[in-house]
């Protein structure tokens, strides 16, 4: 078998019971690996409605055909089960190497189910598969269980995928923390893994993995090198990492500003990517495999917040969220946040949109120090903010309610807090403004994992296609527009398709972010490392059936069309200033031709007939 | 390696990829195994400092073809010749890489 390892493991975390399987040529073709396998595990075999923190919830790691192979940037793995803050699909996709590791164990895809009887922890060393008893490690955050765990396994070859004190406490915005510093599953994964009574997962694989071509797949990564040295994002990524679009990104409007109450961050000059560079950025550093060297170290070496370090590849996402979202303009104070989010294993994302919200909420006068846990939080101040940070991991104070995710927090607090509430689906939005870009509105108002960027990653207004690959993209060069809602429904239906499938062979989408994601561009990549023969329409095609299985899952658990809508501010509210001024998002007009595009019913929001025959479901 | 060419490396330039790693083992074993490669990325498994190393074997690479090399995209990594050791060796940001074993 050449690309796959051939083997899914199952893990009753009750009993102790192990079951392995092959995984078919049938799931393969119609499903790649990776994304594809969970979504596609969790909808044919995880029961409707099951509470998401119960011990029948499964929790699902899926490695892909090109892990740990040279298929540049293929280190990625996909982790998903039912999220207990959404209560429909909950997932993510990490950069560490644990996907590696599981495939050089043996494994493709690891399904647990079931709840430990004591804290544990579970090792995977290739055939060995055991459950240990780890009460001594409960309670201790993630750097500390990292080092732990690695005295005890070893080093090189290993991989640790952990919770912190968040996903303990099933807190829903909790995530699990890959290899100390790289967050995955947005929607609570940390929490169903706490549910679990599972602290940790310690990987360590000895085998290799084989490519039907190697000498084609040799040529065909160098090409790929190439093409992706020629990309205008290589260098400036590799050089300065995502942090470089933040100062555009405000420019244009499309930054949120103080919880979406503004549309220009006056501090930017406190937080871009020159200032990350000169006062907190160490080096950059690659993901294993990746010839892109996007992922920023840091560290904070004087100041209030001395002590602070680590590393990502959402420099974008931190600088934005923790800074202008919160009205933070202090870098040494954002370092800081991100540090502290990953120590405790909470979703970056829905932390600082939680905290933001909840400052916006103090603000209005909705929640007083003295009310519903009490708290001084206000935009700006960071000591608050940080504060704030352990108190939702701890469930403490008022950390309790905005731990519940913006949704439940709004509900809990009433008032006009519904209309601001950053939120899709109960999946907390992140740091744009759709409002300055109308085409990541769509994207948010119709991922399958709520509010969020990555599930489509929608290029389209910020690469330089020419008109001919708009047509093919959008049908028409109009969706360049930044503000007109015209392509824009196509667009981000292309762009969650060939997203599904880079997802599921499990290559980076900072490197498969435009052009290089496209099917021809991947199929023979993906055809030399399987042996399997696939043309760029039927990669495509399982893109776009991996999208179906997602909304059918969703569907299934009670979601409606009438959930495909954004926070009625950014319907609603035009922006005062800044290069989104007087705008709101055209959701209504985008929507529609998304709907169009993907072959759903606009009233029961179903794939029609004729697109379950055309993709076989 | 037992060959008349030595390995240099930058650690400035070397970004922890361990495309070298993949690309030496699949030239050495017919698979991609980082295990079975001549050539070994030495990193604190944290804080990311790399060092390259080698095992003092032979190395399968030849007529100009360079399995480590090719895909290093950081350009952390060079065949040098017995005759340019002494200008490598003058080079700040080059190290001769150690031998493993």
């Amino acid at each position: 078998m050449n690309g796959y390892v051939g083997t899914i493991l199952q893990v009753d975390l009750c009993s102790g019971k192990e079951e392995r399987m092959a995984p078919d040529e049938i799931l393969m073709r119609r499903f790649l690996g990776g994304r594809g396998f969970v979504s596609e595990w969790l909808y044919e075999h995880l029961p409707r409605g099951v509470p998401p923190l119960s011990d029948d919830n499964l929790l699902i790691f899926a490695s892909g055909p090109c892990n740990g192979t040279i298929v540049p940037s293929s280190c990625r793995g996909s982790v998903g089960a039912k999220s207990p803050l959404t209560s429909l699909l909950g997932s993510g996709n990490t950069g560490s190497s644990f996907s590696v590791q599981l495939k050089r164990a043996g494994y493709d895809m690891v399904v647990l189910r079931g709840k430990a009887r004591c804290p544990s922890y579970l090792i995977i060393e290739d055939g060995d598969v055991r459950l240990v008893n780890c009460e001594d490690l409960w309670g201790i955050g993630t750097a500390e269980t990292v080092s732990t765990l690695r005295r005890r396994h070893g080093y090189r070859g290993v991989s640790i995928a952990c919770i912190g004190q968040a996903g303990e406490q099933l807190v829903p915005i909790s995530t699990i923390v890959f290899d100390r510093f790289r967050g995955a599953g947005r929607g609570g994964m940390g929490a169903v893994m706490g549910s679990k009574n599972l602290k940790a997962i310690v990987v360590k694989g000895s085998g290799g993995v084989r490519a039907a071509h190697v000498g084609r797949l040799r040529k065909a990564a160098l090409d790929f090198i190439a093409a992706l040295k020629r990309e205008p994002y290589f260098e400036r990524y590799s050089k300065d990492g995502t942090a470089v679009i933040v100062e555009a990104m405000n420019r244009q409007g499309s930054v949120l500003v103080r919880n979406g109450t503004e549309g220009f961050f006056q501090d930017i000059e406190g937080i871009n990517a020159k200032r990350l560079k000169t006062e907190v950025s160490v080096r950059q550093k690659a993901c294993f495999s990746c010839p892109m060297s996007c992922t920023q170290q840091y560290g904070v070496s004087d100041g209030r917040y001395a002590g602070a370090y680590g590393e990502g590849s959402s420099g974008a996402s931190v600088v934005m969220g923790f800074g202008p979202r919160c009205g933070v303009s202090d870098i040494r104070a954002i370092a800081k946040a991100h540090s502290l989010t990953n120590e405790l294993g909470l979703d970056l994302i829905s932390t600082n949109a939680v905290i933001a919200f909840g400052m916006e909420c103090v603000e209005k006068g909705l929640i007083t120090a003295d009310a519903k846990g009490g708290t001084t939080l206000r935009f700006g101040d960071a000591d608050a903010l940080i504060h704030m940070i352990t108190d939702i991991a701890f469930k403490r104070g008022f950390g309790t309610v905005l731990g519940q995710g913006v949704k439940k927090a709004s509900e809990i607090i009433g008032g006009e807090s519904e209309w601001f509430a950053p939120h899709v689906k109960g999946m907390d939005m992140m740091e744009v403004d759709p409002r300055g870009m109308p085409g990541w509105g769509l994207m948010f108002a119709v991922s399958s994992r709520g509010a969020d960027h990555v599930r489509a990653y929608d290029v389209s207004q910020m690469m330089p296609f020419s008109d001919d690959e708009l047509i093919r993209i959008a049908g028409t060069p109009k969706v360049r527009d930044m503000f007109g809602p015209e392509g824009k429904g196509r667009s981000v239906a292309f762009f969650e398709n060939i997203r599904a499938v880079a997802d599921s062979m499990e290559i980076c989408r900072f490197v498969t972010r435009g052009k290089l994601g496209f099917p021809e561009r991947l199929v023979d990549l993906l055809c030399h490392v399987t042996g399997m023969t696939f043309s760029p329409e039927e990669l495509y095609s399982i893109g776009e059936r991996i999208i179906n299985i997602e909304r059918l899952f969703n569907l299934g658990e009670g979601m409606t069309p009438a959930d495909d809508t954004l926070p009625r501010r950014y319907l609603y509210e035009p922006l005062q200033e800044g290069g989104a001024r007087n705008q709101t998002v055209p959701l209504k007009e985008m929507l529609s031709e998304y709907y169009a595009a993907r072959g759903w019913d606009t009233i029961t929001g179903y794939p029609t007939a004729e697109t379950r025959t055309k993709l076989q479901i | 390696m037992k060959s008349k060419r030595h390995i240099f490396f930058s650690p400035q330039a070397c970004t922890g990829c361990c495309l070298c790693e993949l690309s030496c083992s699949q030239i050495i074993s017919r698979e991609y195994n980082p295990d079975r490669a001549l050539i070994r990325v030495l990193a604190h498994p944290d804080l990311g400092s790399y060092i390259l190393g080698l095992y003092n074997k032979t190395c399968l690479c030849k007529d100009g073809f360079e399995a480590c090399t090719e895909l290093c995209s950081a350009d952390a990594i060079r065949f040098v010749d017995e005759t340019n050791v002494p200008k490598m060796l003058k080079d700040p940001h080059w190290f001769a890489a150690p031998l493993l074993d």
